[in-house]
């Protein structure tokens, strides 16, 4: 006897999902992640000026906005054939870090802990199962760590503005690196800050997370997923300090790979857009929105690499850095997350130590006529790229594929899950009325449905609502 | 730009707000508002005094310009540095007549060193350092075009805008 | 009850039970603030405005939700999920409660475009709970560009044929916050107000005064530079931003002032231009964000 189960909205990740499981004997069987929210960025910047998009991208998401900046200066750099300075490079990395503290410690407190953890102060953390095993002292003490994480990630975000001026939307990160010069002041300030983040995220954080995991243990096996993990390499390339953190790579069962980026394609076949190719390159003309098409259902389109779906993330980056070996799962995700927040926090210590004052990195940059580049990297939850194209000093192309996209993507004519997809399938489920499993395991991939969502080109019109 | 034109800008704007504030003196009833205004036009007539005769001094003394800038004249509480403002139905000044062409106007577009210009009724005014047309574009718009249509869509009854921005010419087919 | 008793107090029953009223009554009143419900609800956006709220510091979050408001709907925050989330949601249809509206309603085919739930099985749209919300709420708060005027979400050409608030709620009135993303101070100041003294004083646009009156412009320490004529010709420079297209002088809003993230820096602090985030018609009426074709180099200086 199987039982449908839908989830929407799935609460406590950025932006809108839903999701849809049949449940047979117990166990997921089928699984569908879908995207409810679409605005068209694809669509909105062409025409718009090149400079433009650094701003303009980073209004796909608030949680991750410094993430889409950076990879809309890298694209641009690598279209305008700029290379920025080392200083502009640890400067703009500096606030990347800060977005990475942020986001890692809101994801895990305000979105993850109230799965495992009773908060009681609230009518807001009223939650629909019992699952609750840790005991009273624990739980108080993550339950108190979740207000104490409040002014931490704040102080993330305050890091942020003192080089980018503001967060969410900062203006600082830019072509060339920064628009500011680092003075003695702000790096110590940053320093002052990224003290206190440290000593939180030692402290508090990492012992949280390992005590859940000691009192959730099965979730060590539930959320596997395929197993193949990316990266576009993360705190890499530098000319003196080489690889910070790990460079591209990829895992499959076949072993570790070079990333190689021409075998990056999307797939549609059921996402809601129709094209005269179900497959095609990031570089390529994207195709047309369809909320008609049959057996689509959801915005989310489908990357592969090499024909393959891929996990990204903080898990990706730890097992392919050689940081982390305990495995691919739900609870392995969550643990991955807090020990990068980590090795974060380190990196940006070595950044910090790079930084000589007054160094101005900027200059009058000038639009050529035509152009065309592509920015690859990996941020707080996962591999993000931009591809553009200029023509008549305009944006005439721009193509963006998010590390949500990548993990949350539909399935497609192969017989491939998306990666959260496969993640769900054959995950034991307790009590059907309350299916505490599901969303566990979602947010174990930190969902960000804003950025996934973001596609569109000029379309037909669209007649009948799909119900589904 | 050397010292007297940087006088003679300062002289120009003082002279463009005391006028504004005549205007806005004549169609105001609020006495308090009104007292601020008079004060400010006040305050206006002294700068003005003091620098046209430190322009005199400067004439009598050094025929040359001077280069060092911090013979600044002192910062009034005024906002633009508009180049000549003579008031739109004061066309006698024979610099502001120049004739332009759709054309002609299109390359006044504010960019790599040009002024911006924007044409409204036929009149062309300049907008070059005016603080609504930062980057040489107004909300979206783009300088160095016609824009009577607009101006008369989004700045129905408020002609005293035109009346504050400095001419340059006629707009001819 | 500690109070000393004075002469000629009456000690009847009746004096004795109106007095220990009129105390509880005073004890009850006593907390500074009564809370009032809040529904904050996101739709066609990118939730940098709950966010921003996050990173509040006067007052923060913490006090928010623990003495200002109870926070009876985010889909940030909470801890239900699916149906049981949007029950929660239509439970507070029948109480008082305050509407907070984040992100833009999506009109293309009829809110699907933007699908925030599931209510009874159907799919449950922006549109629809915007409307359903924006009915029943005793104040509403538009909260960040998109809610306001469309925003980033209705950029040209608008594939989501998203709208501001107003424009599916005609007759209501509302309080609007533009801001991409609203500044917490912004946001948690107005509804601080709104608890404490009822509606605050607002602009003919319906922005709060207390923070949307001045340009930036008017405030900048910049302006010396602009006044003079000193013009930066790119980022990173100290002067003028102007030439490079700074949205200053267009923009009515507190920042130069209230500053950012704790009042460390604002965007022209970091050698930027202000891009008109707070004000209406970000961001087609704002663009382009950054010109270096109209700077030129100065003479003579």
């Amino acid at each position: 006897m199987s039982k449908r189960i839908v989830i929407n909205p799935l609460t406590r990740i950025s932006g809108f999902m839903e999701i849809d499981v049949t449940v047979e004997n117990n166990q997921v069987v089928d699984a569908k992640t879908k995207g409810n929210l679409f605005r068209g960025f694809e669509q909105m910047l062409i025409g718009r000026s090149p400079f433009d998009s650094v701003y303009f991208t980073q209004r796909i998401c608030g949680i991750c906005s410094a993430a889409h900046s950076m990879a809309s200066s890298l694209a641009l750099e690598d279209a305008l054939k700029i290379v920025p300075m080392e200083q502009g490079k640890y400067l703009r990395d500096i606030i990347h870090c800060c977005e990475f503290l942020q986001n890692h410690i809101r994801h895990f407190y305000q979105y993850t802990a109230p799965d495992f953890v009773k908060i009681d102060q609230n009518s807001l953390f009223q939650a629909d199962h019992d699952d609750f095993r840790l005991p009273p002292e624990i739980n108080d003490r993550i339950s108190r760590h979740y207000f104490e994480s409040l002014t931490i990630s704040r102080l993330a975000h305050q890091m942020l503005a003192v080089l980018g001026g503001k967060a969410p939307h900062n203006h600082g990160v830019f072509i060339g690196g920064i628009t500011t010069q680092a003075t003695a002041e702000k790096v110590v300030h940053l320093d002052s800050i990224l003290q206190k983040i440290s000593a939180f995220i030692d402290e508090s954080m990492i012992p949280d997370v390992y005590d859940i995991a000691r009192y959730y243990p099965e979730y060590f096996q539930l959320g596997r997923g395929y197993g193949n993990l990316l990266t576009y390499g993360s705190f890499n390339n530098y000319k003196e300090l080489g690889t910070l953190y790990v460079d591209p790579l990829v895992l499959t069962a076949e072993g570790m790979q070079v990333f190689d980026e021409s075998k990056i394609q999307e797939k549609i076949d059921y996402s809601y857009f129709t094209a005269m190719e179900d497959t095609y390159s990031p570089r390529e003309a994207a195709p047309m929105p369809d909320m008609d098409k049959s057996d689509a259902y959801s915005w989310v389109k489908a990357p592969r690499y090499n024909g393959l779906p891929f996990e990204v993330g903080p898990l990706a980056r730890l097992v392919l850095s050689g940081l982390y070996n305990n495995g691919i799962s739900a609870m392995d995700r969550t643990i991955a997350r807090a020990l990068e927040a980590k090795k974060i926090a380190e990196i940006m210590k070595v950044l910090l130590q790079q930084i000589i004052p007054g160094i101005d990195v900027q200059k009058k940059y000038e639009l050529p006529e035509a152009a065309s580049g592509r920015g690859l990297v990996d941020t707080t939850r996962g591999a993000l790229g931009h591809w553009l194209k200029v023509k008549d000093k305009k944006i005439s192309f721009y193509q963006i594929i998010t590390p949500s996209t990548w993990d949350f993507s539909t399935r497609d004519e192969n017989g491939y899950y998306g990666t959260a997809e496969a993640a769900l399938i054959g995950t034991p489920i307790q009590n059907p009325e309350k299916p505490a499993e599901i969303g566990r395991v979602l947010r174990s991939f930190d969902p960000c449905m804003s950025c996934a969502t973001h596609v569109y080109t000029p379309g037909k019109q669209v007649k009948t609502i799909k119900v589904f | 730009m050397n010292n007297t034109e940087l006088i003679r800008l300062q002289l120009n704007h003082l002279v463009t707000q005391a006028r504004q504030d005549l205007y806005t003196l004549s169609r105001s009833n609020d006495f308090y508002k009104n007292q601020q205004t008079l004060q400010r036009v006040w305050d206006s007539l002294s700068s003005i005094h003091f620098l046209s005769e430190l322009l005199a001094n400067q004439a009598a003394k050094h025929p040359a310009p001077v280069q060092n800038s911090l013979m600044q004249p002192p910062a009034t509480n005024q906002s633009q540095i508009p180049p000549i403002t003579p008031l739109p139905n004061q066309n006698t000044q024979s610099n502001n007549q120049r004739f332009f062409t759709l054309q002609e106007l299109a390359t006044f577009d504010g960019k790599n060193g040009r002024p911006a210009y924007g044409a409204v009724n036929g009149i062309v005014y300049d907008v070059t350092n005016n603080r609504a047309w930062a980057a040489a574009t107004h909300f979206g718009l783009v300088s160095g075009k016609d824009y009577t249509q607009e101006f008369a869509s989004c700045h129905a009854g408020q002609q005293s805008i035109l009346a504050m921005l400095p001419v340059v010419g006629r707009l001819v087919q | 009850m500690n109070q000393p008793i004075l002469p000629p107090e009456p000690l009847t029953n009746e004096a004795i039970a109106e007095r220990l009223t009129n105390t509880a009554i005073k004890q009850l009143d006593r907390g500074l603030i009564k809370k009032r419900n809040l529904v904050y609800l996101e739709l066609n956006g990118c939730s940098g405005n709950i966010i921003s709220l996050l990173n509040g510091e006067n007052p923060d979050i913490e006090y928010a939700l623990n003495s200002m408001v109870n926070l009876r709907y985010s889909n940030s925050l909470m801890a239900a999920e699916g149906e049981n989330a949007i029950e929660k949601l239509m439970d507070t249809l029948d109480e008082d409660f305050i509407l907070a509206v984040e992100g833009a309603v999506a009109l293309k085919n009829n809110g699907l475009y933007n699908i925030i739930g599931s209510w009874k099985g159907k799919p449950l749209t922006g549109l629809e709970a915007a409307k359903m919300l924006g009915e029943k709420a005793s104040s509403i708060l538009a909260v960040g560009a998109c809610a306001t005027h469309g925003g980033v979400s209705a950029a040209r050409p608008n594939p989501s044929e998203s709208v501001g608030l107003q424009t599916v709620l005609p007759e209501k009135k509302m309080i609007k916050l533009p801001g991409c993303p609203v500044h917490p101070d912004w946001f948690l100041g107005t509804l601080a107000h709104l608890i404490l003294y009822g509606e605050p004083e607002t602009d003919n646009l319906g922005r709060p005064l207390m923070f949307y009156s001045t340009l930036i412009h008017d405030r900048c320490p910049r302006r010396p530079f602009f006044d003079r004529g000193i013009f930066a010709e790119k980022l990173g420079d100290k002067t003028c931003l102007f030439k490079l297209g700074c949205r200053g002088p267009v923009t009515r809003v507190d920042c130069p002032t209230r500053q950012w993230n704790g009042h460390v820096n604002w965007p022209i602090g970091d050698d930027t231009p202000c891009i008109g985030c707070a004000q209406f018609g970000f961001p087609d009426a704002m663009a382009p964000f950054i010109s270096y074709d109209t700077t030129r180099v100065v003479k003579d200086e």
